[in-house]
């Protein structure tokens, strides 16, 4: 059901009352704009923080993970 | 008069699945441990329709709805989850007692009158949840004047629903309860009241205490004649007050059984390596060290009491290893679970003055360092080379609450 991709992807975000929200996203020369963020969570590892975003877009929902120390985007999976 | 409410996240690791994953919302979905289990560790309300429930084997769950869609658990999506919800509720009374991973205690007696009232402050709770954690996650609120009655009526109205329980209606809600709904009474213990012809509250409120005594002991029909009446003088646990650990612990069932014998000491090493690593990280070091292994229609369990403290994991595992051999296992393995008891904190214990325990506590201080910057099993013994290797994970009950709430409770970014 969902497909797991890890690659890099270009971000364009919003940072607002401590809230960090991606807005459209490139993957693969395509750009997809983001309709609502339907859940959010954070990880560790190590002393990596990692940011998880499930997004919805006309196209489905995808997984975005931003990576706080590389300061990088992912797609990571496709739902 | 107190008011205490039970919080209880509905169907909690399911719901947090379609929550991440719309595709899921309003469709059967157990979660598994990972891919391979074989049990259902939780079910969505949707495939609980079709009666599957916690702890049933997939194959099971399959017959009962051939439409269920098995997710992977993911225990960091849900803790942060939990600690989202620790927040949310913390807002309304600092008096919070954190139960288990999807469940909290509320007293909520000195400010309910800051937030309009109890009905009030659960709705907004309700809202909240939705607004900040996301609409698929849903609470079942409970509420009453002490935790066991408060416990009973967040079962009442599942899902999304608030229920309580008043000195009126108690009697009511008491005796058309089973037995085990009321925490604390089991089902082993269900099933030797049940010898004696007793079913619900009713029947055991009529039963002398002399004749309960007779069957049960000394302890438990003092214990159950007030369940019967639905008394409780427990107080919450605040975090800040969790009694400290007096033991770590971490289990792990293998995916098949084995009879490798290389598996099954990478398996033992690695699971000694995370109860040390918890021990220091608490700065604690224990004496009791204990094996427990099963397989086969076997089990088999051993401990040693040493007269000294340990929080290496290369010690404590010599001693597994040793109480291992002592069992003289014959046949597969299938679950191995290895503990460190009589936890002590370690400035009440006597320093190391030998350069070689001095250089092995430096040694570990270095790579505990490396393995919180870099994540976990980054250097790790190489026993655990070409092995996959166990990561520490939060459990259902949250049985390490003191290792894992105050390190992280709260930091939400």
């Amino acid at each position: 059901m969902e497909t797991e991709i890890l690659e890099k992807i270009k971000v364009l975000a919003t940072f607002e009352n401590g809230q960090l929200r991606p807005v459209v996203f490139q993957w693969r020369n395509r750009l997809y704009k983001i309709l609502r963020v339907v859940f959010s969570y954070s990880k560790n590892i190590g002393k990596e923080k990692i940011f998880y975003f499930s997004v919805g877009t006309k196209c489905g929902v995808f997984e975005l993970a931003f990576n706080r120390e590389k300061f990088s985007w992912e797609l990571t999976r496709i739902f | 008069m107190q008011t205490i409410l039970h919080l209880d996240l509905d169907s909690f690791f399911a719901s947090v699945e379609q929550q991440a994953n719309p595709k899921l919302v309003g469709k059967p979905v157990g979660v598994i441990k990972g891919p391979g289990r074989t049990c259902v560790i939780a079910a969505s309300k949707e495939a609980k329709k079709f009666g599957v429930k916690t702890g049933i084997k997939v194959w099971e769950a399959k017959a009962l709805c051939p439409q269920i869609i098995f997710v992977p658990a993911d225990f960091d999506k849900y803790f942060f989850v939990t600690k989202k919800f620790i927040e949310i509720c913390s807002r309304y009374s600092p008096d919070l007692e954190v139960f288990s991973i999807d469940e909290l205690f509320l007293d909520i007696t000195q400010t309910k009158d800051l937030f309009g009232g109890v009905w009030k402050i659960c709705q907004k709770i309700k809202q909240d949840i939705r607004k900040e954690i996301g609409q698929h996650i849903t609470c079942s609120i409970g509420i009453s004047y002490n935790r066991l009655l408060a416990k009973l009526a967040s079962k009442i109205k599942k899902p999304d629903g608030i229920f309580e329980i008043t000195p009126k209606n108690r009697d009511g809600i008491l005796f058309s309860s089973k037995l085990t709904d009321v925490c604390g009474l089991g089902t082993r213990l269900e099933k030797r009241l049940f010898n004696l012809g007793i079913t619900d509250f009713k029947n055991l409120r009529k039963i002398p205490i002399d004749f309960l005594e007779a069957s049960l002991g000394p302890f438990w029909p003092g214990q159950l004649k007030k369940l019967s009446y639905g008394e409780d003088n427990s107080v919450l646990t605040r975090i800040g007050e969790i009694p400290r650990m007096k033991s770590v612990s971490r289990t792990y069932t293998l995916y098949e059984d084995t009879t490798n014998f290389n598996l099954i000491k990478a398996t033992l090493r690695n699971l000694c390596e995370e109860v040390a690593f918890k021990a220091r990280e608490m700065g604690m070091a224990g004496r009791m060290i204990g094996v427990a292994v099963r397989g086969g229609g076997q089990e088999d369990y051993r401990h040693k009491t040493l007269k000294y403290f340990l929080d290496d994991g290369e010690e404590i595992f010599k001693i597994v290893w040793s109480l291992f051999s002592l069992m003289k296992w014959l046949g597969p393995v299938r679950f191995l679970g290895v503990w460190l008891g009589d936890l002590r904190s370690k400035s009440n214990l006597t320093i190391n003055i030998f350069e070689k325990e001095r250089r092995k506590e430096k040694l570990l201080m270095a790579l505990d360092k490396i393995n919180k910057t870099f994540g976990e099993f980054t250097i790790y013994p190489a026993v655990l080379l070409n092995n996959k290797k166990i990561k520490s994970e939060v459990n259902g009950f949250l049985g390490d609450k003191n290792f894992r709430l105050p390190y992280s409770i709260f930091k939400i970014d």
